[in-house]
């Protein structure tokens, strides 16, 4: 009899081990993946509809970008991408839709420049991502500008803060590394 | 300030600028081009107030000084349009100053040498006459 209650009660040990565990583990996976993205693990949290999907898509998203070679800048291509900026900038008071075309085709070559896969959007997002998680959420409101200047429905205002939140990406494409590698 | 020098002053303040702003039908290039057709490239024609059809009031350096403050002036707009936008205003301000400055300054030149530089100018207009009134009265 005595042996039962003892059994039942260590069965019941683990189950309350166990509900206070697994949420503390779970609740410290979240915290990491937040410091290790920010806002970029809630969005893709909410793209697909759940944690551990989200969590296994940024962790291919890692084994991604390190099995690319990225290579820096030499100094004289970052000079020439910097002049290259400086005129879409001055384009802008003139033609701002096409400036922000510009700027968006600059981030592009200046990542290819550097070895990142460029082929689509949701791509160069994506390595951003890992590489610069601070600035990807830049990159996707720019994107969204973008979208919407091609439908001539962006506003003067619009086109500015998307050239703003491509100058922040550009500039640290432009940096010898990423931000991810830097903090290490 | 001798007639000679009036002379001078005047060739190389006029002809020369007049000659500068002289400009090769052939590089006029259309307005029209501005707008993109297909494929969408991009032709970037700034148009501009002296663009070769009058003399130049400013010379070079100054010209040229001005348009880069203007283009970092452009350049900046999209940080700040409110500073950007103030700096262009105090910057055609001082290029209106300066041509107010020497338009002013033209003017007293030609006040104070005007009667000289009338005389000189009657020379050449009766230079011809003087040679015909002679043979009008012996006739």
């Amino acid at each position: 009899m005595n042996t039962t209650y003892i059994i039942i009660a260590v069965v019941l040990l683990l189950v309350i081990l166990f509900a206070l565990v697994v949420p503390v583990t779970r609740r410290k996976r979240s915290d990491h993946y937040h410091e290790r993205f920010g806002p970029e693990y809630d969005h893709t949290v909410q793209n697909l509809g759940d944690e551990k999907k989200a969590q296994n898509d940024l962790d291919e998203r890692i084994r991604h970008v390190e099995a690319l070679d990225i290579r820096p800048l030499p100094v004289n291509e970052r000079q020439h991408y910097l002049a290259e900026w400086n005129a879409v900038q001055s384009q802008f008071v003139d033609e701002p839709g096409q400036a922000a075309v510009q700027a968006d085709r600059l981030i592009m070559e200046v990542m290819q420049a550097r070895a990142y896969p460029v082929a689509d959007f949701e791509q160069r997002a994506a390595d951003i991502s890992v590489s610069y998680p601070a600035l990807v959420s830049n990159y996707r409101a720019a994107r969204q500008i973008a979208i919407k200047n091609e439908s001539h429905q962006a506003s003067t205002e619009e086109l500015r803060q998307a050239l703003i939140y491509y100058r922040s990406l550009f500039e640290e494409l432009l940096s010898t590394e990423p931000e991810a590698v830097k903090e290490k | 300030m001798d007639k000679q020098y009036d002379e001078q002053y005047f060739e190389e303040r006029y002809t020369t600028s007049i000659n500068d702003g002289a400009v090769d039908p052939s590089s006029y290039e259309p307005v029209t081009n501005q707008v993109p057709l297909e494929p969408p490239v991009v032709q970037h024609v700034p148009v501009s107030a002296n663009n070769g059809s009058s003399p130049a009031l400013l010379d070079s350096q100054s010209s040229d000084q001005f348009r880069r403050r203007w283009s970092d002036i452009q350049g900046k707009f999209v940080d700040d349009p409110r500073t950007a936008v103030q700096q262009a205003d105090s910057l055609v301000s001082e290029v209106i100053d300066q041509l107010t400055q020497m338009f002013a300054k033209e003017h007293a030149h030609w006040r104070a040498s005007g009667i000289r530089a009338v005389m000189s100018l009657r020379k050449i207009c009766v230079w011809p006459c003087s040679i015909t009134v002679p043979f009008s009265i012996a006739w």
